[in-house]
């Protein structure tokens, strides 16, 4: 509640909304270059935001969507401190919990780490989308750059703890593999398999990495050198490349084997497992 | 698409017995055509994986992730070959390894390894599906790709296009100007 009288308000507000108007026109951002005319910093400009806000204010309509965008961005610090706590968190619990038989209940919070993961890509995605629309005119060529700047880091700095992991993992496989006690084996099994998603987690970052780098220069104006050709036509005999070819094909069904096995040795297995446990 | 497309299709889509089927029924340019597409899927997936530049760690971790998965007993797959391999399809002028001869006249790749045109078809083969399975790619992504592959590389028939501007129009970067070289 305001000291003033219903008129004296609706003065101040009138007056607050043309300083606003005034703000946002003299404040507008050069299409071309995505810089403010007035402050020369990446637009829309802190006063031009500060000046919708206001406006928003004495108009009644809640946040505007550009706001509501802004404040989206700002809690991606959260959703990557949430994310981090969490291994932390896993981490420990997974320490204090190794062979005390509460691994299985620990289960969900792996499946936490992969639900945060998600959120943020989410995110950046919906924010993405929002920038797109019209009616949210806060993405800037300045911001989308820095915004995918900042995704890249995320996914090198995850790409580097998921190394740091794995590696300590790799220890932990080899150690317990030479144990030779069935639970050691499964553990062992297991951290195997942790090792072989940690291998994926760091393969999809690469190429997500790589497309926002391409992304990036082509929106910079850095024009990729364009892949060059193999060779024009391969003239080895063709006897070498069914050997070649089928040699790979061998070792591709040997894989599959290996990786999809039949009912019964898939039996087997759970039964040794069970027996382990 | 041709046959040989198809065939590299089944394989990458792990249809393996299709693949064995059409192979059953290659000519010998349908296999020279085959290694061609191959040579060519297998340098845009690497581009598409890695940034040139100086850390070669990331190549040598995806390299023995790949033997651990198609080469278990360490013996198909030579890890200096296979890494020169994605080392070389980074480079903007890549050796001619594919243009290899037979087995008993082995090629020098990077004046160190002996290699075979059979280990080179074998180790571009695993590699290549080993990246495209740490990417995920869906059947539609292999043929995309292949797509892609078949018009960076250049057809059998002499009067067809060879496709630099639609190769460029993939890799999201502007065409040469047509005056250019």
């Amino acid at each position: 509640m305001t000291g003033l009288s219903t008129a004296d308000y609706h003065d101040h507000a009138a007056a607050r909304v043309a300083e606003a108007w005034q703000t946002i026109a003299a404040h507008s951002t050069q299409a071309y270059t995505g810089i403010c005319v007035v402050c020369g910093r990446p637009g829309p400009c802190d006063e031009q935001r500060a000046a919708r806000r206001k406006l928003a204010r004495y108009a009644g309509t809640g946040p505007s969507p550009e706001d509501a965008v802004q404040s989206v961005a700002e809690s991606l610090d959260d959703l990557r401190t949430a994310w981090a706590t969490i291994i932390v968190a896993s981490d420990r619990a997974g320490a204090q919990a190794h062979g005390s038989g509460l691994t299985r209940r620990l289960a969900p919070w792996q499946g936490a780490l992969t639900e945060c993961w998600q959120a943020l890509g989410l995110v950046y995605s919906g924010l993405t989308e929002a920038r797109r629309d019209p009616a949210t005119p806060g993405g800037s060529a300045g911001e989308l750059l820095a915004g995918l700047h900042a995704a890249r880091a995320d996914a090198d700095r995850a790409a580097a703890l998921a190394a740091a992991v794995r590696l300590r993992l790799i220890v932990a496989e080899d150690r317990l593999r030479r144990t030779g006690s069935p639970a050691g084996l499964l553990a062992a099994r297991r951290w195997g398999a942790a090792v072989r998603r940690l291998d994926l987690v760091a393969a999809r970052l690469a190429v997500g990495s790589r497309a926002i780098q391409r992304y990036a220069d082509s929106l910079a104006g850095v024009s990729e050198p364009a892949p060059p050709r193999p060779p024009s036509r391969c003239t080895a005999p063709a006897e070498e490349i069914a050997l070649g070819v089928r040699a790979a094909c061998r070792l591709v069904t040997a894989r599959r084997r290996r990786v999809r096995p039949g009912f019964w040795r898939t039996v087997r297995q759970r039964v040794r497992e069970e027996f382990a446990w | 698409m041709n046959d040989p497309m198809l065939a590299l299709r089944d394989l990458l889509d792990g249809q393996l017995r299709d693949h064995g089927r059409r192979l059953r029924g290659f000519t010998d340019p349908d296999w020279q055509r085959y290694a061609d597409l191959l040579a060519g899927a297998f340098l845009l997936a690497v581009r598409r994986r890695f940034a040139p530049g100086p850390d070669q760690a990331r190549v040598i971790r995806f390299v023995a992730t790949a033997r651990e998965r198609y080469d278990p007993t360490g013996v198909t797959l030579d890890p200096a070959f296979a890494e020169e391999l994605v080392r070389a399809a980074l480079l903007d002028d890549p050796p001619p390894v594919v243009d290899a001869v037979p087995v008993d006249e082995a090629v020098l790749v990077d004046g160190a390894v002996p290699v075979s045109t059979g280990a080179l078809v074998t180790a571009q083969s695993l590699l290549l599906l080993a990246l495209l399975e740490d990417e995920g790619t869906s059947a539609d992504g292999n043929a995309e790709l292949l797509s892609a592959a078949g018009r960076l590389v250049r057809p059998s028939g002499p009067a067809r296009s060879c496709g630099a501007d639609r190769v460029a129009e993939d890799w999201s970067i502007r065409p040469p100007a047509p005056g250019g070289s």
